[in-house]
């Protein structure tokens, strides 16, 4: 087991690993406490974001990578955030008949 | 004229950046895929909050955390598989991708049990079995069974989502196979590694893929 | 065998299996192969849908109480049908990056190939597969759905049974189109890497040539569109098998739901048709004013800028169906704005042709139609933006016109006018320029003829994918003046295309590369182009349009912009 330490980089990975399991364990936690549904629900996404992004830096390399994939990544989130706003400007402003 | 022949061999173009920059691209039309199906989740659950959140409580959440954990292991030893690759050390690549593989299986055993369970509890079939018996209306059917609209069309969404999700955990373990023999057969090495390192991108995807399924369907009930 | 450059794509095989005959094609990783088997089977699916049109509109030249009935009722919605899908999903998206991006991209940047040239095989792999199947699926089975499947119509509508088949082939289709669109998702991936990693040395890119840069938009529409609509035509297949109702109300879904997520696709992928034809404008009125394009950095600016913008309005399909008012009166200021970055390019072009030495060239005819037909196609997508004009214009044959305008007069006229622009460049033969011209001429008066009426019908109140209409004078006329058009319009398609075909067979072999004394980069090599496109490495130093540079070049002995080492 030793050599393994020794020879690739096995902490800052785990490390990573380890404050994701604690992280999952947070959102289940915090989900028990009784909220209302809209807090809850931004709870549950920030946790998952802050989970996502460390998935995102880390265990997929971002930080290692030149600026162009950090340009494009930036260009699929804006354009997922413009979708969902831009559905429920409909669905948000619709008149319940 | 004569019709000369001649037969070129394509000069091996090797760009390691622009091949992951492609990748990356896949993996974003893969994320819109997905984010089609959260945008449906998104506009049902505010349409029918109350049966989401009933059916949500129906879910496991002790199951769904087990899974989340080992999907998460699973990409660690994916990662140190990549750097121990690198370090020029095959044979523990080849250990720790077999770690992968096993949680991956692992998690797929679980989440059948899971749609087993579920099936069981007459929450998938059952349901839509009555509606086809009432003739694709739900207010026609007057079995007392039946589902509210709100609550199959939350388990119409886990089932397809999940399976989506379940496919791509499939796709990933074939590859994963697949970069398995190319490890032992010598053709994915410490020099050329790019292919271990775009099958953990994908690998890595399904994932974070998870990390939203879950809270959604297991956590916010 | 010594790897040899000097012979012409046409004559050097990137296979070593297959040398010559079909297999020599079909298993060809050269994008300049793959650019001509997309161009041959895009324009006889092209033909097809031409001639379904052709039948449409003969239907409509009496109404069908006088007993004219060319097309029973039942049939005609598997016409439009079948007509729409291909020309939308076989012909127009994939069209001009498929045909001539793929052919001219590498040649325009200085690259040797795509970035990833057998992926790019797979596309057009990918593209024939669902494309025989849509067509294979709707002549079996029948389908009236419409182009856009709308739910929950598209959920109930029962499977046709023709010839002793029972083809279900509203999932067939839907499987299909999803097939497509991958195809289109790994051209798009392609067209983007290729152009950020495989510039040549020198292509900065404000150095690019405008039909690069609007493939470059495109393409990020094509990767970030098509997988939305992708997974949501399949979940209609999984509402027609399982009984689950994701789209249908009386299970608790909701149609709106589905419209959004198709034209969150649909409406970008009208961008992904009108860009790249913009793009070849943007080369040929250059060329033939001889002349810098005026703004070129706006156009540039403005493709990208479509691109963003023409994501963001795709509600504007549904002001009629009861979104909310706060989401129409957003969608409608939307609309409004692309506007903006389009009529930035339709003033430059016009603005580069003032002074120019205008030379009236087939490709040029072609062009400076394109820019009447689009703008008239897009100034009626402002009234169609508005909303209220729209309660009263929607799902007429104004609507109808109003697209063809753009899509065919505009979209593909542009890649008719790219094609002939390009002709000697691809296959070292020139096309008889005085067919060429009739062939405008027909084409021309045809389109018009066969849509203006349309548009005064829908304001009249025509609806549109109707079988027939009611006897009175205002209807009969302005019909019967719309089909007169199509049967000009229908003798201009066969004129282009066998100019073409003539031209491919008996026209006169060229090997002249630069016939039209263009500045851009894709001319400074050999006609047709060696199979790695250029025999030396390429430096870039000039400014794609800058004629008076190219001039110099040209009196200096020196390929214009390139610097042989």
């Amino acid at each position: 087991m030793k050599d393994i330490f020794k020879s690739i980089n096995v902490l800052n990975p785990s490390i990573v690993f380890i404050v994701l399991v604690l992280l999952t364990i947070t959102t289940v936690l915090l989900s028990g406490i009784d909220v209302s549904d809209s807090t809850a629900v931004i709870i549950a996404l920030a946790v998952a974001s802050i989970k996502a992004a460390l998935v995102l830096t880390y265990f997929m390399h971002l930080n290692h990578e030149p600026l162009v994939f950090k340009v494009f990544l930036g260009v699929a989130f804006f354009t997922l955030l413009v979708i969902f706003l831009l559905t429920f400007s409909d669905y948000s402003f619709r008149e319940m008949s | 004229m004569t019709e000369q022949t001649a037969t070129v061999e394509i000069p091996h173009h090797h760009d390691e950046t622009g091949t992951r920059l492609g990748f990356w691209l896949f993996l974003y039309t893969e994320l819109f895929l997905f984010a089609a199906f959260f945008l449906i989740y998104a506009v049902y659950r505010s349409n029918y909050l109350v049966e989401f959140r009933t059916a949500a409580e129906s879910l496991n959440t002790g199951i769904g955390t087990q899974n989340t954990i080992i999907l998460l292991a699973s990409s660690l030893t994916m990662v140190l598989s990549l750097n121990a690759l690198k370090a020029g050390k095959a044979r523990m690549a080849k250990t720790f991708l077999q770690f992968t593989i096993t949680l991956g299986l692992a998690f797929l055993v679980i989440k059948g049990f899971e749609w087993g369970a579920k099936f069981d509890h007459h929450l998938f079939l059952q349901t839509t079995k009555g509606i086809a018996a009432g003739e694709g209306s739900l207010l026609l059917n007057p079995s007392a069974e039946m589902l509210p609209v709100g609550q199959v069309l939350f388990f119409g969404l886990y089932f397809i989502m999940t399976g989506t999700h379940a496919l791509h955990i499939v796709i990933g373990l074939i590859w994963m196979i697949i970069v398995y023999v190319w490890i032992s057969k010598g053709s994915i090495n410490p020099d050329n590694y790019g292919t271990l390192e775009r099958c953990g991108l994908y690998w890595h995807l399904v994932d974070l893929i998870w990390i939203f399924l879950f809270p959604l369907y297991y956590l916010v009930a | 065998m010594e790897p040899s450059q000097s012979g012409s794509y046409l004559q050097s095989h990137t296979s070593s299996r297959w040398t010559k005959g079909f297999m020599s094609w079909f298993m060809s990783t050269d994008h300049k192969r793959i650019g001509i088997m997309y161009g041959v089977s895009m324009f006889s699916f092209f033909g097809l849908a031409v001639l379904l049109g052709f039948f449409i509109k003969l239907q409509k030249l009496f109404p069908a109480a006088s007993g004219w009935e060319i097309i029973p009722p039942e049939l005609y919605g598997s016409f439009f049908t079948l007509h729409a899908v291909i020309m939308i999903f076989l012909f127009i998206v994939p069209g001009a990056p498929a045909i001539l991006g793929n052919f001219f991209l590498p040649l325009q940047i200085g690259a040797k190939d795509v970035a990833f040239p057998r992926v790019n095989l797979l596309s057009y792999w990918l593209y024939l597969f669902g494309a025989v199947m849509a067509v294979a699926g709707i002549v079996l089975g029948g389908a009236d759905t419409g182009w856009t499947f709308t739910p929950p119509y598209s959920v109930t509508t029962k499977t046709i049974s023709l010839f002793g088949f029972t083809v279900d082939s509203v999932s067939w289709m839907l499987v299909a189109t999803f097939i497509l669109g991958w195809g289109t998702i790994l051209t798009g991936i392609n067209f983007i890497v290729t152009i950020h990693r495989m510039r040549a040395e020198g292509m900065t890119f404000f150095k690019m040539p405008l039909f690069t840069w609007s493939i470059y938009a495109t393409s990020w529409l094509q990767v970030l569109a098509t997988p939305v609509v992708g997974i949501t035509l399949l979940m209609i297949v999984i509402e027609r098998i399982l009984p689950v109702g994701f789209f249908d109300p009386a299970k608790g879904g909701d149609p709106i739901l589905f419209q959004h997520l198709f034209w969150i696709y649909s409406h970008p992928a009208v961008y992904i048709m009108i860009l790249p034809s913009m793009g070849l404008i943007s080369e040929i009125i250059p060329t033939n004013s001889q002349k810098s394009i005026f703004g070129y950095k706006s156009i540039a600016i403005a493709s990208c800028s479509i691109a963003g913008v023409g994501y963001l309005l795709w509600a504007h399909h549904m002001f009629t169906t009861g979104i909310s008012d706060f989401a129409a009166i957003l969608f409608s200021f939307l609309t409004f704005l692309v506007a903006i970055p389009t009529a930035i390019k339709v003033f430059n072009w016009t603005a580069t042709l003032y002074k120019g030495s205008i030379v009236l060239t087939p490709p040029m005819l072609f062009a400076l139609a394109f820019i009447f037909n689009f703008s008239i196609g897009g100034l009626t997508g402002m009234f169609l933006g508005s909303l209220s004009t729209d309660i009263h214009l929607h799902d007429t044959d104004f609507v109808v016109a109003h697209f063809h305008y753009t899509m065919f007069g505009g979209a593909a006229f542009g890649i008719i006018a790219g094609i002939y622009h390009y002709f000697s460049k691809m296959f070292g033969k020139m096309y008889s320029m005085k067919w060429a011209n009739r062939s405008f001429i027909f084409m021309f008066i045809g389109f018009n003829t066969l849509y203006f009426p349309m548009l005064i019908l829908g304001f009249f109140g025509m609806p549109r994918r109707y079988h027939t209409y009611p006897d009175i004078p205002v209807y009969n006329n302005l019909q019967m003046l719309s089909t007169f058009g199509s049967w000009i319009l229908v003798t201009g398609v066969v004129l282009v295309l066998g100019t073409w075909i003539h031209g491919l067979i008996k026209g006169k072999r060229t090997t002249e590369q630069n016939p039209w004394n263009s500045s851009t980069l894709e001319w400074q090599t050999a006609t047709p182009p060696t199979l790695f496109n250029f025999e030396e490495a390429v430096v870039v130093t000039r400014e794609p349009y800058d004629y008076h540079g190219f001039r110099e070049d040209v009196k200096n002995g020196k390929a214009a912009g390139v610097i042989h080492d």
